[in-house]
């Protein structure tokens, strides 16, 4: 622990990861403006005054509060989906890797069916009959990305099961749930965490493809990423529309991703001593 | 005497030469129809390059008025117009040799009113239409079942463009579909799905050879991407600029912004089977809530005319005395009030998402409804789904947008679809008065009496607050300096036979 | 081996069924293709809407649609498109070659950044060369591939001639679009290539074999990069249909007319049978690939074998 406080990547990560979640929490709080209110009058306002700190999007709206109310989003659709997706992957993986035969099999040729559908397209069949918003949108992340984490895991696993230290370890009567709890998933740990990380910031970059394709949540509620894609013609006369919740989404991604390489690094057995 | 002659001879030869089509023209544009075939298809995309292949026996000119095209007249036979005549143009051949001729136009409508047509959207616009008749050679008769006063505008439309018997005969229709052939000043030479579609010139077309000699249609479905072809001088023409681009064209060296007002109009429609939408009274507070001069002002920068009824200012049936309602937020919150309606009613409006300036609108219009104290949520849905699923199932919101192309200029095709009792797009609103007014214009050739008859629709429809007329669109070109002789067309059919590429 | 691949194949038979089944399924569930015709301008009657059925062979039950659509596909017969009616066939032979040369370009270029950067940052951990290639890897995760493209096509394309903003003619127009690809899935491959060859360096056998005396080089080519290599390996095949998935978006802002935009517009206007059709090519192309990615496996890792 003591050394976690002192490493630098450590501290970045976590600062950011803090501020992110302090921002979605206390975001009334912290707004200037509600980030719904249009003032047409001041649309498209330059940044850097006092009214208006990073300036007024399309509709008049001040972008500082909208990248503060903002963060809520994001949380949503890029931590919820991955934590569903993960769980769930992990768990499949893990049991389809130790135990293998017909589970394993099965579960991958499943696995075979949703990865070979690439997600765009998935997620505008399915949205075309189950209507657009935000929770459906996490659903279908989870529901289309479980796999990758089950594949991943899996993978590890069959080349864990055959190293030595596992093998001693069923030699010396050790049961399935030990081993495969102490040995296995603590080593499966290590990309899934990085997975993760890369998948976060995946998910919120997908919400603005979708924004893009016209498919994206409702317009009024701030998504950094439904305010870049929206902010795309505005990229020559008003650079400060997607400019700054691009920002918001670069140091999302770097400290979720640097808080995963910590994380990596502790859990890896190996590294340490 | 013999050198003035030469002079003349030579005079003649040069200017020929010079009247040859030159040059090639790129034009970027949103869309691919993936089909030609005409009855096919309602599609704007269609109009732009289509007008250029096929002719109608009419045609609708950059001023929207109906002149002759490959009729070069027409008149009732009978007082009581059953029967249609129409004198045809001669010496007029299509592209692939055929003769155009009375038989021509005869297969064009068997087709249309038959059972290839009623595989298609166009075949229902004509159903006044009983069957054409031969009477010789140049001359036909249109034989109707039910009067229609609009025929003559439906006739420069997309399902009467006339087509060729023998080609479309001795081919799969999907080779008509690929590789179209009609009677217009450009023919089809290639055509990759999505990607692009090469015209020559027609040297022998009835109105004169085109001036340029190559035109490139571009298929390019991102607005940004467009503009930059623009910008990097790589395309003459490009359609469907958004007005969040509008700025950057205009700044753009060497390319200009070309506005035209176009029939389009958009409004956000009423759900009159939900509440609290189904009271007049909050229909109208929300409707005094709206300032859509300030949107058409502030967020479509000018690029909006404003409306009062569901119907551009070129319409027939347009009242320019109807005003609409006043933006008026204290008036909207004492009405709300008056209904009974409390703070935070959600209020929810579906659009759809692929329209970036509406997008915009749509904000606008909910934040102002929030200042009134309402809770409108939007919802954003692709194209098909919802004309063809949520509209006429009515599983929209209370507000729900509606935008209509307003193609043949009068008011009857838009009320009739969108007001009478139980049309494909109009699942709840009834009125009794305003079905009996629509049969009644219906049922009349009397332009003038119509134009009355049509605005008392149009007061009806703004008294019941059927919908919310917002704007009429006006569609921004952007043309570069090259390019001579072009205009933009009000309805998204292009006429290029004047366009000429300098340089 | 020859067990493995006569199974593998069997499986693959099963996996295509089960995505035609699901994506028929599902599209069929909303919106109807008859109605769709009309395009929103013009209302169509109830009898006009059961002749367009019947012609489009909607009317049949679900299941029977499907068996004809198997039946069709045993001798390459992938129905009529609903939109255009030109055979889906041919279609998808025509737009085939554009995406896959979207995506193998995009792949190559991934590769060519990613595998020796994230060496050089696994053999340099803890550096200031390793900082930076993170840094770097971690800007190019966090841009939307849309927004990416059209930064690209502004910079190189519009302020400075370089290249043309879209369309498909040539290998100039290649560059900006698999550019786009390239450079976010380099960013997300770096960092695995850099991940996966550090867990692989703290290994046993390659402690073993620095304690023989092996030289460093050594170690980490011949033995750890190899088996570094599989997570890696595994990614880029998962990758491809997440990779196709970026071709779709990326399709849309070049105007690349590719499979991306034909499935994009064949579920918008609900055209069954080309959505089937794209699908049923999409899914044997990332089928092969996953294929080729089990099997280097046995390649690269001395310790996997297959019975």
């Amino acid at each position: 622990m003591k050394k976690a406080l002192t490493d630098p990547s450590f501290l970045l990560g976590a600062a950011i990861v803090l501020v992110i979640l302090a921002s979605a929490v206390f975001a009334p709080a912290l707004a200037p403006h509600d980030p719904t209110v249009a003032d047409l009058r001041a649309r498209l306002a330059a940044p850097f005054q006092p009214h208006y700190l990073l300036g007024a999007d399309a509709i008049g709206r001040d972008i500082l509060s909208r990248i503060i109310y903002g963060a809520r989003i994001s949380l949503i659709v890029g931590v919820t989906s991955v934590a569903a997706a993960s769980i769930v992957g992990t768990l499949v993986g893990l049991l389809a890797g130790y135990f293998g035969g017909l589970l394993d099999t099965v579960l991958m040729r499943l696995a075979d069916i949703q990865l070979a559908f690439p997600f765009i397209l998935l997620a505008i069949t399915v949205i075309a009959v189950i209507g657009p918003g935000l929770w459906k949108l996490v659903l279908v992340m989870a529901f289309a990305q479980w796999v990758q984490y089950a594949r991943i895991v899996r993978g590890q696993v069959l080349s864990i099961r055959e190293t030595d230290y596992v093998q001693a370890a069923t030699s010396l009567g050790a049961g399935h749930g030990r081993i495969l709890v102490r040995h296995v998933l603590l080593n499966a740990l290590t990309p899934v965490t990085v997975l993760a990380t890369l998948g976060i910031a995946n998910n919120i970059l997908l919400e603005a493809g979708l924004t893009f394709l016209g498919l994206g949540v409702d317009p009024t509620i701030p998504s950094w990423g439904g305010m870049l894609a929206d902010g795309r013609n505005y990229i020559e006369r008003a650079w400060w529309v997607s400019t700054f919740p691009g920002l918001a989404i670069t140091l999302t991604v770097l400290g979720f991703n640097l808080l995963g390489d910590w994380l990596r690094d502790t859990l890896d057995p190996r590294m340490q001593g | 005497m013999k050198r003035t002659v030469l002079a003349l001879v030579a005079a003649v030869v040069l200017g020929l030469a010079f009247a040859q089509p030159s040059g090639t023209l790129t034009i970027a544009q949103q869309q691919d129809p993936q089909s030609w075939d005409p009855i096919d298809t309602f599609y704007l995309a269609w109009g732009m390059i289509g007008s250029s292949i096929f002719d109608g026996l009419v045609h609708r000119g950059l001023d929207m008025k109906i002149g002759p095209g490959l009729a070069t007249s027409w008149e009732w036979t009978d007082a009581s117009n059953t029967r249609l005549r129409f004198h045809l143009r001669k010496g007029v051949t299509f592209q692939d040799g055929e003769p155009f001729n009375a038989a021509a136009v005869k297969f064009t409508f068997d087709r249309l009113l038959g059972p290839e047509g009623a595989k298609g959207p166009q075949q229902a616009n004509y159903t006044s239409i009983d069957h054409v008749e031969v009477v010789d050679d140049y001359t036909v008769d249109f034989v109707m079942k039910s009067p229609d006063p609009v025929i003559i505008t439906k006739l420069a439309g997309y399902g009467a463009m006339i087509v060729p018997p023998k080609y479309v005969t001795d081919n799969p229709p999907e080779t008509f579909n690929k590789m179209p052939i009609g009677t217009g000043p450009f023919k089809v030479t290639e055509y990759v799905p999505d990607d692009h579609l090469t015209l020559v010139a027609n040297p022998d077309y009835w109105g004169g050879a085109p001036k340029v000699a190559k035109v490139i249609f571009r298929f390019i479905p991102e607005p940004s991407t467009r503009v930059a072809e623009l910008q990097a001088g790589r395309a003459d023409i490009v359609q469907g600029i958004p007005i969040s681009l509008a700025d950057t064209v205009s700044k753009t060296a060497g390319v200009k912004l070309d506005p035209v007002g176009s029939p389009t109009v958009n409004a956000l429609r009423f759900n009159f089977c939900k509440a609290p939408t189904d009271q007049l009274k909050v229909r109208e507070a929300i409707a005094h809530a709206v300032d859509s001069q300030g949107i058409i002002d502030s967020i479509l920068q000018g690029y909006g005319i404003p409306i009062a009824s569901f119907q551009s200012s070129m319409s027939l049936g347009y009242d320019p005395n109807l005003k609409s309602y006043s933006y008026d937020p204290e008036l909207s919150k004492k009405l709300l009030k008056e209904a009974g309606i409390a703070a935070g009613t959600p209020i929810g409006i579906d659009f759809i998402g692929t329209d970036a300036t509406f997008r915009e609108v749509a904000q606008a219009v909910a934040s102002e409804l929030q200042a009134v104290g309402l809770k409108p949520t939007l919802a954003t849905h692709e194209t098909n789904t919802y004309y063809n699923d949520l509209v006429p199932k009515n599983t929209v919101g209370n507000l729900y947008y509606s935008g209509w192309g307003g193609w043949t200029l009068d008011f009857d095709n838009t009320a009739y679809l969108l007001y009478h009792t139980k049309q494909f797009w109009n699942p709840c609103y009834s009125n009794a008065k305003l079905d009996a007014l629509l049969e009644q214009e219906r049922g009349t050739y009397d332009q003038a009496k119509r134009a009355v008859i049509l605005q008392q629709i149009a007061q009806i429809e703004h008294d019941d607050l059927i919908d919310l007329p917002l704007y009429q669109s006006k569609n921004l070109w952007g043309v570069a300096d090259r390019v001579q002789g072009f205009v933009a067309p009000a309805d998204d059919r292009l006429d290029l036979t004047t366009v000429s590429v300098g340089n | 081996m020859l067990r493995y691949l006569i199974r593998r194949l069997f499986q693959s038979i099963f996996v295509l069924i089960g995505i035609t089944l699901f994506v028929s399924f599902t599209i069929r569930l909303s919106g109807d293709p008859a109605v769709a015709m009309f395009q929103g301008a013009s209302a169509p009657t109830a009898e006009q809407l059961a002749t367009i059925r019947k012609a489009l062979g909607t009317d049949r039950p679900f299941l029977t649609q499907y068996a004809s659509f198997l039946g069709g596909l045993l001798h390459g017969d992938l129905g009529t498109s609903f939109r255009s009616g030109q055979p889906v066939a041919e279609e998808v032979a025509h737009r085939f070659p554009a995406t896959l040369s979207l995506a193998l370009a995009a792949l190559a270029i991934s590769l060519v950044l990613a595998v020796p950067l994230g060496v050089l940052a696994a053999r340099r951990h803890g550096s200031l060369s390793d900082l930076a290639i993170r840094v770097f890897s971690l800007l190019g995760l966090s841009f939307p591939n849309f927004w990416l493209g059209i930064m690209l096509i502004l910079i190189f394309a519009v302020r400075v001639r370089w290249f043309p903003p879209s369309g498909y003619a040539g290998p100039a127009s290649l560059v900006l679009p698999s550019l786009t690809l390239g450079l976010i899935l380099a960013s997300t491959t770096t960092r695995l290539v850099r991940s996966s060859l550090l867990d692989v360096l703290g290994e046993q056998y390659v402690t073993t074999a620095r304690a023989k005396g092996i030289t460093e080089q050594r170690v980490l080519y011949r033995h750890a990069l190899r088996t570094a290599l599989i997570p890696v390996i595994t990614f880029v095949g998962l990758q491809f249909g997440a990779l196709l998935g970026g071709v779709v978006i990326v399709e849309q802002v070049f105007a690349w007319p590719g499979l991306g935009s034909l499935a994009l517009n064949a579920i918008s206007f609900r055209d069954y049978p080309m959505l089937q059709g794209t699908i049923t090519v999409l899914a044997i192309f990332i089928a092969a690939i996953n294929l080729l990615v089990d099997l280097s496996y046995a390649l690269l890792d001395p310790r996997i074998r297959y019975s």
